[in-house]
This record gives C-alpha cells, sequence and structure tokens, in this order.
C-alpha cells in the first residue's frame, strides 16, 4: 500500500513482542478445540492474556527488574500447573501472586506507592526511585502489548 | 540485582585505577559513549511513536542536556571532569548491556543506563550527574559565582565541595561517609570552578544567566577539556592540604585524595540552604523523584494539569491498571476470534514450501529477532501495517495460515524447529502479499533485496 510505511524497526520491543506473541498465540490455537462453553472461553483467554504477558517480558528481557519478577512467577506457575493441573487460576489469584512475588516493602516514601508496587510486577521490593523507573518502562510496553494485540485482533476480526 | 552487581564491581576495580589513567580512560570513553548512546536512541522513534514527540524529546533532552549541559557548565573542574568519572563505569555498563541485548536497544537503553547510574549511585548517597544536570547546572553556577566572590564566606559550601570531589572509593565505605565524600567533592569543585572557567563567568552572578552562561560555556569548555583536567588534578592535589583541617570529614577526604577519582554526583548547595551532607542528598533524591515524575507525567495521557505528587501516582495508577484491563480484554476478543474458517490448503501448503525453501537457508530457529532480521522485516512490517489497514483480505489469508491443521500438514513435511517460525513468517508474508498485491515484494525487495521475497513475488 504504501511504501512510506514500512519503516518498522525488527529489533525494536514491538517486533519483538509481536513475533513472540504471535507464536505462542499460533500455539494455543493448535492445542485448543473449539471453544464451546464459557469456562473453556474464560480458560482460553487467561492463556492468551498469560501469553501476551510472557511474550512481552521475554521480549523486554532480564534487563528490567519487572520482567524479571514477572518471567520467574510465570515460569514457577507453570511448575506449579504441571503438578496441580486442576487448578483454575483465577484473576483473583493472580492479583495475589504478583503481591507475593518480591520480598516486603522497605521504604514508603510517597502515599500511593504501595499501590503502585502491587501492580507492576516486581515492585514489591523496590525503592521508590526505582519503582518509578519501571513504573515508566512498564507503561510504555503495556503500550506497545495493546497496540500489538488491537493489530491482531482487527486483523481477525473483519470477517466475523 | 545484576545490573547493580556489575556496577558495583566496575567501580570497584575502578578504585584501583590511578587518577591519570582513569581520566584518560573515560575522557576517550566518553565521546565513544555519547557515539553509542545517540545510536542507542535511534530505535526510540518506532518504540514510541504513539507517544507524543515530548517523550522522545524528553529522553534525547534528557541525555544530551545532560551531557552537553555538563561540559557547558565550565563550573571549573568540576562539572568538566563528571562526565568523564560517569562514563567511566557507565559506559563499560553500557557496552555489556549494548554486548548483551544484540542491537536490541531502546530509547530508555541510554535512559536506563542513566537511571541505573542513579540507582547505583544514590544508593551510595552519590547522585549522577547525568539525570540531574539542568538543575545542578544552575547550583553550579551560583556557587562557582559565590565562591569566586567571597571565599572567606563561602568556607563551608567550598569544604564540601572539595571534600566531595575527592571521594573516589565511595562505594567501599557506608552511606553515611559516601555523603561526607560527596560533600567533599563539592568543595573541590568549587576551588577550581572559582579560579577557572569560571572566571570567565564572573559578571552574570545570578542563578537567572545560567541558560547563557551555559551556551556561552559549551563551546569554551569542549575546547578546554581537557586543559582544565590537567588543571584539575593539580588543584585536587593541592586540596587536600587546605581541607584536611576544614571540615570534619577531612579525614576520609585525605585518605581518598590519592586514590583514583571514580564517577560522583557533584552538587552543591544553593545559596542559603543547608549544607548537611544528608539535607544535599535528600534534595537530590527528590529532585530526582520530580524529574521521573514529569518523565511520567508525559507517558500518562492527560496529566499536564496534574500537580503534586499524590495525585499524579493516582493518575499513574490508573492509567497501568486501564492499560492491563485493556490487555484482558483483547486477550478475551483473541480468545473468542475463532480462526478455523474455510482454509485452502494446498495454497498455503504451496506457500509455505516456496517461503520456507529460501526460509530455512536464512531462518536459524531463534527467538531472537537478530537472527532473523531480513526476511522478518517485511513481514512484521507487513503484520503492522496490516493491522493498521483491516483489509479482510489479509485477515483472512492469516487466518487461514494460523490454522492449526494447516500447521499440522506443515509440522509433517519439515523439522519441528523450523516449523512454527517458518509458518509464521509464511502467515506474515501471506498477509504482506495480500495487503500489497503486487506492491510487496516490490516493497520487500526494496528493502533487502533478498532472493526469498523473489519467490514471493512468483506465488503471486
Amino acid at each position: 500500500m504504501d511504501n512510506q510505511k514500512l519503516s518498522t524497526n525488527p529489533t525494536s520491543l514491538k517486533t519483538r513482542f509481536a513475533l513472540r506473541f504471535i507464536r505462542s498465540l499460533t500455539r494455543i490455537k493448535m492445542a485448543n478445540t473449539p471453544v464451546s462453553s464459557m469456562g473453556t472461553l474464560r480458560k482460553r483467554s487467561q492463556t492468551i492474556k498469560l501469553a501476551a504477558d510472557c511474550s512481552m517480558a521475554s521480549a523486554v528481557g532480564s534487563k528490567r527488574s519487572w520482567s524479571r519478577s514477572a518471567l520467574l512467577k510465570i515460569r514457577s506457575r507453570a511448575r506449579l500447573h504441571a503438578f496441580a493441573k486442576e487448578k483454575v487460576v483465577t484473576k483473583k489469584k493472580k492479583k495475589c501472586n504478583r503481591r507475593d512475588v518480591g520480598e516486603v516493602v522497605i521504604q514508603q516514601e510517597v502515599m500511593g506507592a504501595n499501590e503502585l508496587r502491587q501492580i507492576v510486577p516486581g515492585g514489591e521490593s523496590m525503592e521508590f526511585l526505582n519503582l518509578l523507573k519501571e513504573t515508566a518502562h512498564y507503561i510504555k510496553c503495556l503500550n506497545t502489548q495493546v497496540e500489538v494485540m488491537q493489530n491482531i485482533v482487527d486483523l481477525y476480526s473483519p470477517s466475523t | 540485582m545484576d545490573e547493580k552487581d556489575d556496577f558495583d564491581l566496575e567501580k570497584r576495580s575502578a578504585d584501583h585505577l590511578n587518577y591519570h589513567s582513569s581520566k584518560m580512560l573515560s575522557e576517550s570513553q566518553f565521546g565513544a559513549a555519547n557515539d553509542l548512546k545517540q545510536s542507542g536512541l535511534e530505535p526510540t522513534i518506532d518504540i514510541w511513536r504513539h507517544q507524543n514527540s515530548q517523550n522522545l524529546g524528553f529522553d534525547d533532552s534528557n541525555l544530551h542536556a545532560s551531557r552537553s549541559g555538563f561540559l557547558q557548565t565550565g563550573g571549573g573542574m568540576m562539572p568538566q571532569t563528571l562526565p568523564e568519572f560517569p562514563t567511566d563505569s557507565s559506559f563499560i555498563e553500557r557496552a555489556a548491556r549494548f554486548s548483551c541485548f544484540n542491537g536490541g536497544s531502546f530509547s530508555d537503553l541510554g535512559n536506563h543506563l542513566s537511571f541505573s547510574e542513579l540507582m547505583n549511585l544514590s544508593a551510595n548517597g552519590l547522585k549522577p550527574a547525568l539525570g540531574l544536570q539542568p538543575r545542578m547546572t544552575e547550583e553550579n553556577m551560583n556557587e562557582a559565582a559565590q565562591v569566586d566572590q567571597r571565599e572567606v564566606e563561602g568556607t563551608s559550601i567550598k569544604e564540601t565541595v572539595v571534600e566531595f570531589l575527592r571521594a573516589p572509593s565511595y562505594e567501599a565505605k557506608d552511606s553515611d561517609s559516601d555523603r561526607q565524600m560527596e560533600l567533599s567533592m563539592l568543595e573541590v569543585g568549587a576551588e577550581p570552578a572559582g579560579r577557572k572557567g569560571l572566571g570567565l563567568k564572573k559578571r552574570k552572578r545570578n542563578g537567572q544567566d545560567t541558560e547563557v552562561e551555559r551556551k556561552e560555556g559549551a563551546p569554551r569548555l569542549q575546547g578546554e577539556t581537557a586543559k582544565n583536567d590537567s588543571e584539575t588534578k593539580q588543584k585536587k592535589d593541592q586540596n587536600p592540604s587546605t581541607t584536611a583541617k576544614a571540615t570534619k570529614h577531612s579525614k576520609d577526604s585525605s585518605k581518598n585524595s590519592d586514590a583514583a577519582n571514580q564517577d560522583y554526583i557533584h552538587v552543591r548547595a544553593r545559596r542559603g540552604q543547608a549544607t548537611n551532607s544528608h539535607s544535599l542528598a535528600e534534595r537530590v533524591r527528590r529532585e530526582k523523584i520530580s524529574e521521573r515524575m514529569k518523565f511520567l507525567q508525559d507517558l500518562v495521557p492527560g496529566c499536564n494539569k496534574v500537580t503534586g505528587k499524590a495525585v499524579m501516582l493516582d493518575e499513574i495508577i490508573n492509567y497501568v491498571q486501564s492499560l492491563q484491563r485493556q490487555v484482558e480484554f483483547l486477550s478475551m476478543k483473541l480468545a473468542t476470534v475463532n480462526p478455523m474458517v474455510d482454509l485452502n490448503i494446498e495454497e498455503l501448503l504451496a506457500k509455505d514450501i516456496h517461503q520456507s525453501r529460501g526460509g530455512q537457508s536464512l531462518y536459524p530457529f531463534s527467538p531472537e529477532m537478530n537472527m532473523v532480521p531480513t526476511q522478518l522485516h517485511p513481514s512484521q512490517q507487513g503484520l503492522v501495517q496490516v493491522g493498521m489497514s483491516g483489509t479482510e483480505n489479509p485477515s483472512d489469508a492469516l487466518r487461514r495460515t494460523i490454522n492449526p491443521q494447516l500447521m499440522a500438514m506443515n509440522g509433517a513435511g519439515y523439522k519441528d524447529s523450523n516449523q512454527i517460525p517458518n509458518v509464521w513468517d509464511n502467515e506474515l508474508n501471506n498477509a504482506l502479499q495480500m495487503n500489497f498485491g503486487n506492491g510487496a515484494p516490490f516493497n520487500s525487495q526494496e528493502i533487502d533485496g533478498s532472493v526469498p521475497h523473489g519467490h514471493m513475488k512468483v506465488e503471486l
């Protein structure tokens, strides 16, 4: 269509994330039977969300503390799942997992920092300054994630 | 954290370097570091595409202003020598980063490094120059001016600066002594500042003219850097004797005077403000916090009018939560989308075969983008743009190619390791083809001119 649009950096965060996410999406589609009930739909959406978060974290790599803790959490949960397959991972549980990662809060300089710690993965053990830095990077990555996922959804949706 | 450990190790090893050698080393590194940083900033544009250009400007200006502004300060030796030492270990850190993540550098790579310096140094009570440049410049201006004029009155300030400047092995000590060293460095900086380049700036006393001074200082400084460094060394040697009796931190400073100077942050106490080491460090920390809050403000849309940390934090939290909810919603949407539409297996198989024939030579199975840049480059472009255009053809093709049955068939013919990436690339290339029609192969060829794109052309 437009020659000028072809300026994507192949090594950018967006393309790295897109690569991983689409790979995992295809694996998920491969592994799943057709969605019929609400339960499986929910499960699938959780799996996809997990895949998105995981691919995002791995696209970032170990450079950021939030990505490291997110990957650690996901991998430990995967091991848990291997042993207890009947366990249903609910949203609430995910939130609890996020809080459990990391150590006890050491500093609390500004009110609301704790809330931020709960939201950003791996934030519990960070100082306020580092927390702000990680939050900035995390917001950027979330934006990328949303953008790519939105594009993929747009790809899929027109013909439905 | 790994970064911290590496950084500490580097600092400790630099401890043992001779002052001269470290200075020379960092001088040469500084230019290289700047280049690295600038190269690392280019990918910024892609990542932050949807963001304000302010972000990009912020990253750029933050780094460049900090570096150039630092040089421009001309606050005698002190600021001029500062860029060298931060880059000493930061350069190593940066080099390590660049080697680890093969060119997968974001804009914030440079920023990150400055922040990690911030993190590491702040842990020791010393603040890196980079992040604080604009404010510190002002402070330096003020201080240098005062030192010049009233050397007697500014004794305490001078002393703190001197000691601050001369404290190299700060990381070996606890945070208290670090702060003492910080202050001592401040003193040292003030003295040479008074004698040197700041002599040129004598006419501008108040902080109001700092910008003018900075600009004037820039051309001068770059030429005088080498000269200044040698002078700094001399003055630092002179300082131990003078400041040894000056403050209670004298013992630390005299010990440290011989050791090589590390990267440290020079903070001057502003006029009328307490020069207590703790308050200085706290002020620096507060400034860093406010700087990062500003950065976050740029990230979060619609936060320009919001002032105050608490409200800003709430806004940030809300934004992050909304983004996470958005991801969840999108994942649910993706889950509901049924990819199993009519598939044209033969057509796709043919494409896939052609694709993988060329692809296998080009794609070693690797999760890293760097390994497969040429082929995937137009592929992702296709994906991104197809997403943007939202046309029907690419979505059909993509859906068909993602069909699991198709993948199973592909899997029969090829190795498992190559299967997924090949199919994925095939999907995207199909999307690319569908989207661009005849134009796509031309685009691809323009970009990398690789042969497989010729295959795509044929298939169309």
